[in-house]
């Protein structure tokens, strides 16, 4: 009976997933793209490694797969650290969405409804739990639950509050939210170019 | 029958697992004394030396912290064992410190734990001459 537990536990928590889990994991604790990379690399090693011994992912990360991942992220890098990088990210990430929005309305004075604000809340709550939880979503799935639970969402805090604009989003404003974050990923694009052409990264 | 057999060895498991958890840096810390080693190696070490691990993966956390703590430093160098490059971590310093620090207290420690555990004829009383005398106590004591 219990042989067959750890059988089953054993063959649907592959290397793949455990990978995936902790990289979304570490990206929303905020560990730069650098780092993020070698620690999965020093991971998929040793999962490979214990693989071939004929042990199972589970006994390399044990049971909790986010716990492991928040315990490594958080030896990795002190709490200050990552918080400046999501506080550069999440606002990026507002920023694009709004970016999205003032090219799709042809606008540079986006009205900003609380339709919208939800729709975006909604969106970030989901794909944050569930990529916590199993790693990425990929931009398919991004769109599913954009629709799936975004829309609903929105138009039921438009029709709650209204969808008259709250207020006016200036297209620089909306620039002014995405540059940190820009800045990091130019960052992250010439550590990793350094780290493809040899150079340690630590 | 079962049950008594097993019930020992659980505890005693976990205990184990509570000690090691106490030691694992200066175990993992000994181990790079001896040479650079990546993380599936120190695994195999302390295996090799009968200590498991319940989480392999605890080593990581550890590893980034004591190389946070200029402890032990890192580098990519090519696996003996082939494939790509692992992360090696050797001992700074500071490390080769901490070790002689840690080794000496933990030779204290054991000794210490070792005399009280240690079993000893007890004859319900104590020894007179350990015994804090008074005049009360004599008095009593006839």
């Amino acid at each position: 009976m219990t042989d067959d537990r750890t059988t089953t536990t054993t063959t649907t928590t592959t290397d793949e997933r455990v990978l995936a889990i902790c990289r979304a994991n570490w990206e929303y604790r905020g560990i730069d793209d650098a780092t993020v990379r070698e620690m999965l690399a020093e991971l998929a090693a040793h999962l490979e490694d214990a693989g071939a011994a004929g042990r199972g992912p589970r006994e390399v990360v044990g049971d909790d797969v986010k716990a492991f991942a928040a315990s490594w992220a958080r030896a990795r890098q002190p709490l200050r650290r990552r918080a400046a990088r999501l506080a550069a990210l999440v606002p990026a990430m507002v920023g694009l969405l709004m970016l999205f929005s003032h090219l799709l309305w042809r606008t540079t004075a986006l009205p900003v409804t609380a339709g919208r604000l939800a729709l975006i809340a909604a969106i970030a709550a989901v794909t944050v739990t569930v990529e916590l939880r199993s790693g990425r979503l990929g931009l398919r799935k991004n769109w599913l639950v954009g629709a799936v639970v975004g829309l609903p969402v929105a138009l039921v805090a438009d029709r709650l509050a209204g969808d008259g604009p709250l207020f006016a989003l200036p297209l620089w404003v909306t620039l002014l939210l995405i540059a940190p974050g820009a800045a990091c990923a130019v960052v992250d694009a010439r550590t990793r170019r350094r780290a493809e052409r040899g150079v340690t990264v630590r | 029958m079962c049950r008594m057999t097993k019930e020992p060895t659980a505890a005693g498991d976990q205990r184990r697992s509570q000690l090691l958890r106490g030691v694992l840096d200066l175990c993992l810390l000994s181990l790079i004394a001896d040479r650079p080693r990546y993380g599936y190696e120190f695994v195999e070490a302390l295996d090799a030396g009968g200590l498991e691990l319940v989480s392999e993966g605890s080593i990581y956390p550890l590893l980034a912290r004591m190389e946070r703590a200029g402890l032990v430093e890192s580098y990519r160098a090519p696996s003996s064992a082939g494939g790509a490059p692992r992360k090696y971590y050797r001992l700074t310093g500071g490390g080769r410190a901490e070790l002689a620090h840690g080794r000496a207290v933990w030779g204290d420690f054991t000794a210490q734990v070792g005399r009280v555990l240690s079993p000893q004829e007890k004859t319900g009383e104590p020894d007179d001459d350990r015994r804090p005398h008074n005049d009360h106590d004599d008095h009593d004591d006839r």
